[in-house]
């Protein structure tokens, strides 16, 4: 059992180029939405999701396994609409990305 | 601390703030603040923040309106970017903890992610850092406010770290607060590592990417000894430098002493050493060092500066500064010379717009195509003429050809002068430069029809090697020492011999020592360089005989990798003259 308020998940990157500027933003932007603390975890490198530098920063290529993990009263729905992101390849279209 | 290294192109060590150029050129002025400021420059820093993103903000509504959601969408990237949490947090702490300036702290930490980002080595990624200074630019902008500093307006003495300076950025630098420069790109024999030497102060060229490890405001060693930039120094290495710096005051002191001395070898031969000038003022450097006259005047600056083509009497009046101050001493005036790389907005027109702009139209080839301007030009030559012991040089000859009808243009502007009654010197030496291969394989032709030749090696390297000196990726291919051009050079001097008319290599290889040797030997009589490089020239010929030099330049020729050359004249040269090794740091 997870202890209340933390959820653990493995997501998967998708995109051809890796994270990079648009599902980096998508990302942000989305965790942005939740008071939890959400944060990455890729080759021994956190990364908080709503910092656009870490995310930049962790180089996530295509394919990658990242860890995620969030805490806090909106956990787990803070980690469903961030896997949703990552398992929709964040395929979102551009008026919605206003 | 870190150290890059470049191609160093004017010696000297120096050590100070450094004031970093990139596209646009904002200055960082003070590192520190009070730290009983700390809360007000915190307040700025969250100011300077709220501007920056109302800023960005407006840009993405004005840009998604106009172009579309997707384009805005960039800046609401940017924005994200701006508002980000760990972006915050680190230039926080760097204010409260470390006492640093905002402007500094907003540069050192964005810096840092955009270093990180080229070090990853993914094209994408490194694309970022550009969305990094673009932020970085902006922040900046709101601290510093109007006082966005230039080059021109500085105040104190800083050290120049850009990552590109344009010649004409070059000539203007104030050496009275600039100590030093360093670029990222550039070559050995760019134009501004050029006027570098002429400045007479430390350059560096051609160090890669380092802009983005550096902020404004931090202390950098400049050493244009041996081609190092070291940022963030430790106190062991400031020492070293220090003890680097009297060596090296020591050495210049001797090589001072050689100013006064005749560049003659151990047994008696006299070699001419003309000095190198681009600029009226570098006569002095020439006179000063004791140079036979000025070997090569490159008029390209009359182009370069100024929005208007220059008249008559600009080229006059320049000529006869440098004409005057040499007495009775040579002065070789090379006919225009703009090569693709330094196009003045006054010729772009006639250029041609081919993808290889290093074999298209420029040199003597514009100037016969632009007869007016030519004769402008050659006019002010011959005028000159009168007041000293000039000679006129036609670039970049490739075919006979071109050489008679330079000489045709330069018989008619002497008619003309003739019909007006204007004064000049009928029997001005005419002569070209040799740096085309053409011009060598036809030396012969050509030698029964000059007056004299120059050896332009620089571009000669570039022609022969088929490789381009500015562009790092083949760089290595340009090499003096390669034995092709070496037998290029014995064409031209048997060509000459034989026709009785002087040669001169005036290219960067004449201004290094270790190839003094290696030129006397193959029978050379006559060198031109940078005026910098004359006492180091004159202390190798003082330190060697003719027959030692046959013996060096005959060894030399029978290696085949142009490695193995230039190693063999470097351990020559340290056996001929060993202070002088130390002291250029090769």
């Amino acid at each position: 059992m997870e202890p209340e308020g933390v959820v653990c998940r493995q997501v998967r990157v998708t995109p051809e180029d890796g994270l990079h500027l648009r599902p980096l933003q998508l990302l942000v932007r989305k965790a942005l939405t939740f008071s939890s603390s959400i944060t990455l975890t890729f080759d021994g490198r956190r990364a908080d999701v709503k910092s656009a530098f870490d995310l930049m920063l962790l180089a996530a290529p295509m394919g990658a396994l990242l860890s995620l993990e969030t805490s806090g009263s909106d956990a787990a729905a803070a980690a469903d609409a961030i896997t949703e992101l990552f398992e929709t390849g964040f395929s979102i279209s551009g008026s919605e990305i206003r | 601390m870190k150290v890059y290294t470049g191609i160093a192109v004017s010696p000297g060590v120096v050590s100070g703030p450094v004031l970093v150029l990139g596209s646009e050129n904002f200055r960082i002025p003070r590192k520190y603040v009070n730290r009983d400021a700390i809360d007000d420059e915190l307040h700025r820093f969250h100011a300077a923040l709220e501007d920056v993103c109302r800023d960005i903000k407006s840009n993405e509504q004005l840009v998604s309106e106009q172009l579309g959601a997707q384009y805005g969408a960039i800046f609401s990237a940017h924005l994200q970017m701006a508002q980000d949490p760990r972006l915050i947090r680190e230039v926080e702490a760097l204010i409260r903890e470390q006492t640093r300036s905002p402007e500094f702290a907003v540069s050192r930490v964005l810096r840092s992610y955009a270093e990180q980002l080229e070090k990853m080595g993914d094209r994408y990624l490194s694309e970022r850092a550009l969305d990094i200074f673009d932020l970085e630019k902006r922040l900046l902008r709101q601290l510093l406010g109007e006082s966005r500093e230039e080059l021109k307006n500085l105040t104190e003495p800083v050290i120049v770290l850009a990552h590109d300076l344009t010649p004409s950025e070059t000539a203007t630098l104030d050496t009275k607060f600039v100590l030093g420069f360093a670029t990222e790109v550039g070559g050995r024999t760019s134009h501004t590592a050029i006027l570098a030497g002429a400045l007479e102060i430390p350059a560096i060229v051609g160090l890669g990417r380092c802009l983005a490890g550096v902020s404004g405001g931090e202390t950098v060693i400049l050493d244009g000894d041996n081609g190092r930039v070291i940022i963030d120094p430790d106190s062991e290495t400031v020492a070293r430098v220090q003890d680097m710096q009297i060596r090296s005051e020591k050495i210049r002191t001797r090589l001072g002493l050689m100013e006064a001395l005749p560049a003659e070898t151990e047994d008696g031969q006299r070699v001419t050493i003309c000095g190198n000038i681009e600029f009226p003022e570098e006569v002095r450097h020439c006179i000063k060092r004791g140079a036979d006259g000025v070997g090569l005047y490159r008029t390209e600056f009359l182009f370069l500066s100024g929005n208007r083509e220059p008249s008559e009497s600009d080229h006059y009046e320049a000529y006869c500064r440098v004409v005057e101050a040499c007495g009775d001493l040579p002065v070789v005036i090379r006919t225009l010379d703009i090569g693709a790389d330094k196009v003045p907005q006054l010729l772009e027109s006639q250029f041609s717009k081919s993808q290889n702009p290093m074999l298209g139209l420029r040199s003597i080839r514009l100037s016969l195509l632009n007869t007016p301007m030519f004769k402008r030009q050659l006019r002010a030559i011959l005028r000159a003429s009168v007041h000293g012991n000039v000679r006129v040089m036609f670039p970049l000859i490739s075919t006979l050809l071109e050489f008679r009808q330079a000489k045709m243009i330069l018989m008619d502007v002497m008619e003309d002068l003739e019909d007006e009654g204007i004064p000049f010197q009928r029997n001005i030496p005419i002569g070209m430069m040799v740096e085309v291969p053409s011009a060598v394989i036809l030396a012969e032709e050509f030698a029964r029809e000059v007056d004299f030749f120059s050896i332009g090696t620089n571009d000669l390297i570039q022609y022969t090697l088929a490789c381009d000196r500015s562009d790092p990726a083949v760089a290595n291919l340009y090499r003096s020492g390669d034995p092709s051009i070496l037998r290029l050079i014995q064409m031209v001097l048997r060509a000459a011999e034989k026709h009785g008319k002087p040669v001169t290599v005036c290219g960067q290889m004449s201004s290094e020592p270790r190839f003094i040797p290696l030129l006397l030997g193959m029978g050379l009589r006559s060198l031109s360089a940078t005026p910098q490089a004359i006492p180091r020239l004159k202390e190798v010929v003082r330190n060697l005989s003719i027959s030692e030099a046959v013996r060096i330049s005959q060894h030399a020729s029978s290696l085949d990798l142009a490695r193995d050359v230039e190693h063999y004249l470097q351990g020559e040269l340290s056996r001929l003259c060993p202070d002088l090794v130390d002291s250029v740091g090769f």
